[in-house]
């Protein structure tokens, strides 16, 4: 009997333990960073013939030289204007136009979708997520405040990102974002944009990101995209991202 | 009697959650409380100015570039040393920024950005504790799950270098090695690549911080050097818990 009662005592203890959202913490690295290029040419195709193909094409070359792929943000004239602007410069070889290669953050929502790692730091207040590349901090507040409007009117790269759980998910919506950064690729986007995610742990170490873009003036449509990381173990050597320091390589350069 | 169990059998389950947190949690955006220091000997402010040469060395130093010599809490250096921070404090007296790592938007690093006027975040877990550093947006992590650094990591120092760090009752203990050799104590007083950062950080109460560091370098410095830094917990009422995005290089784009 008293035994009994113990139990019940410990069960209503876990229950209040299983209550607790899932914790995100660790390093990751993301899976398949570019995509599948489904439209794109088989690795040792041989070379194409002929003048490159049409916008909408598979697009696997960076610079935009052969147009965007199907799933790239769906792009209203004036920012597909935009967007040819930007692609003739990368064509001609200038990185005037890239914030990463000037040593700034990526921004969001593309920090989300880099190839180096990233370092989830979780407590109940609040998430980091901290890009390996360039050294940039995204911050998700979880206490339930808001943007003040200083904030609104001073927006910056990785934006002011608030959440809540919804179960095991964390829906996050993020505002005041630069306009001078990247969807994604180098797709341009307006001071409009803004970013809705829910992320969630498919399974233990493989955390998942379902990405949702905005922007009225940018997109003829809200963009999705998933992302999936795999969360690094201490066994395999790679759960410690380096310091990036990027601004050693400008002082080299000049 | 049957309740009476059941209320054991929760306080028990509520002591075992206890338990996993029984170390002080870090965690929050702190500033700095006197951040560069309190200088006892230094000139009142308002005083009238002062008259003849500089003084020596090893008066106190008000001013940044080392024209009035170097405070006498500043590290103690070894002959060598101390004619590398004259040579770093001529080029500042010149105007020069050459020396000076965060104008070039590199992190401070390790024990200079615990020094900083800026705020600083700190987010902490069972396994790591990072701190985040406004100026620069420099992150530093402290492992708590008693790794140790590789070889690799051993022979590519950091601004930041590599921390491991264990709990002594309510005190984080943290050892710093791995770090560049470009970078500076405090101010511009240089260093080695022998130099090792051993730190005891606690809350000396509820929302202040308080790292009792000390400096090791054989090549250096004549004697360990030893500093304690204080930090205030911001909070949501006072709206400063929230630190804004450096992103120095714009500056530099600006520059160019």
């Amino acid at each position: 009997m008293n035994a009994t009662a113990l139990v019940l005592g410990l069960a209503t203890a876990a229950v209040l333990c299983a209550q607790t959202p899932p914790d995100f913490s660790g390093v990751y690295y993301p899976i398949a960073p570019f995509g599948r290029f489904v439209g794109g040419p088989a690795a040792g195709a041989s070379q194409r013939q002929g003048p490159p193909p049409k916008p909408t094409a598979s697009a696997p070359l960076a610079d935009g030289s052969r147009g965007r792929r199907p799933d790239e943000p769906s792009l209203t004239t004036e920012y597909m204007a935009k967007w040819q602007m930007i692609s003739k410069t990368l064509i001609a070889g200038s990185s005037e136009f890239d914030p990463t290669a000037k040593c700034l953050p990526p921004g969001m929502p593309a920090m989300m979708s880099m190839f180096y790692g990233m370092e989830v730091m979780q407590n109940k207040g609040k998430i980091t997520f901290f890009s390996e590349l360039n050294d940039a901090l995204r911050r998700v507040y979880l206490d339930g405040r808001k943007p003040a409007q200083k904030v609104l009117d001073d927006p910056t790269y990785a934006g002011y990102s608030t959440g809540h759980w919804e179960g095991d998910t964390l829906v996050v919506d993020t505002v005041a974002i630069r306009d001078d950064t990247f969807i994604e690729g180098f797709t341009p986007h307006s001071g409009e944009m803004t970013v809705q995610e829910r992320i969630r742990l498919l399974s233990p170490g493989l955390m998942e990101d379902k990405i949702t873009v905005t922007d009225p003036k940018a997109l003829t449509k809200p963009w999705e995209t998933v992302k999936t990381y795999r969360r690094a173990t201490r066994e395999s050597g790679t759960d410690e991202l380096r310091e990036f320091a990027c601004p050693e390589g400008l002082s080299e350069a000049k | 009697m049957k309740l009476q169990n059941t209320l054991l059998g929760l306080i028990a389950g509520v002591v075992m959650l206890q338990a996993q947190s029984a170390t002080p949690d870090f965690s929050g955006v702190y500033y700095p409380i006197a951040p560069f220091g309190r200088f006892a000997g230094g000139p009142a402010a308002g005083a009238s100015q002062r008259q003849g040469p500089p003084p020596k060395p090893t008066a106190s130093a008000p001013l940044s570039d080392g024209s009035r010599g170097r405070s006498p809490d500043a590290p103690s250096l070894t002959p060598e040393y101390m004619a590398k921070w004259e040579a770093i404090s001529k080029t500042r007296i010149a105007g020069s920024s050459e020396y000076d790592l965060t104008a070039k938007c590199l992190p401070p690093g390790m024990p200079a950005m615990m020094n900083m006027a800026y705020g600083m975040e700190v987010m902490q877990n069972k396994d790591k504790i990072t701190f985040f550093s406004e100026l620069n947006d420099a992150l530093r992590r402290v492992y708590l799950d008693g790794r140790k650094p590789s070889q690799k990591v051993l022979d590519d120092p950091t601004y930041a270098g590599y921390s491991m760090g264990h709990w002594e009752g309510d005190t984080l203990v943290v050892e710093t090695v791995a770090l560049r050799d470009n970078t500076f104590i405090e101010g511009f007083t240089p260093h080695s690549d022998q130099m090792t950062v051993h730190e005891r950080i606690r809350l000396k109460e509820p929302g202040l911080l308080e790292d009792r560091i000390t400096v090791t370098d054989p090549k250096a410095l004549t004697k360990p050097w030893e500093s304690t830094k204080t930090y205030r917990k911001a909070t949501r009422e006072k709206e400063n818990d929230e630190l804004r995005e450096f992103a120095c290089p714009e500056g530099l784009g600006e520059a160019k």
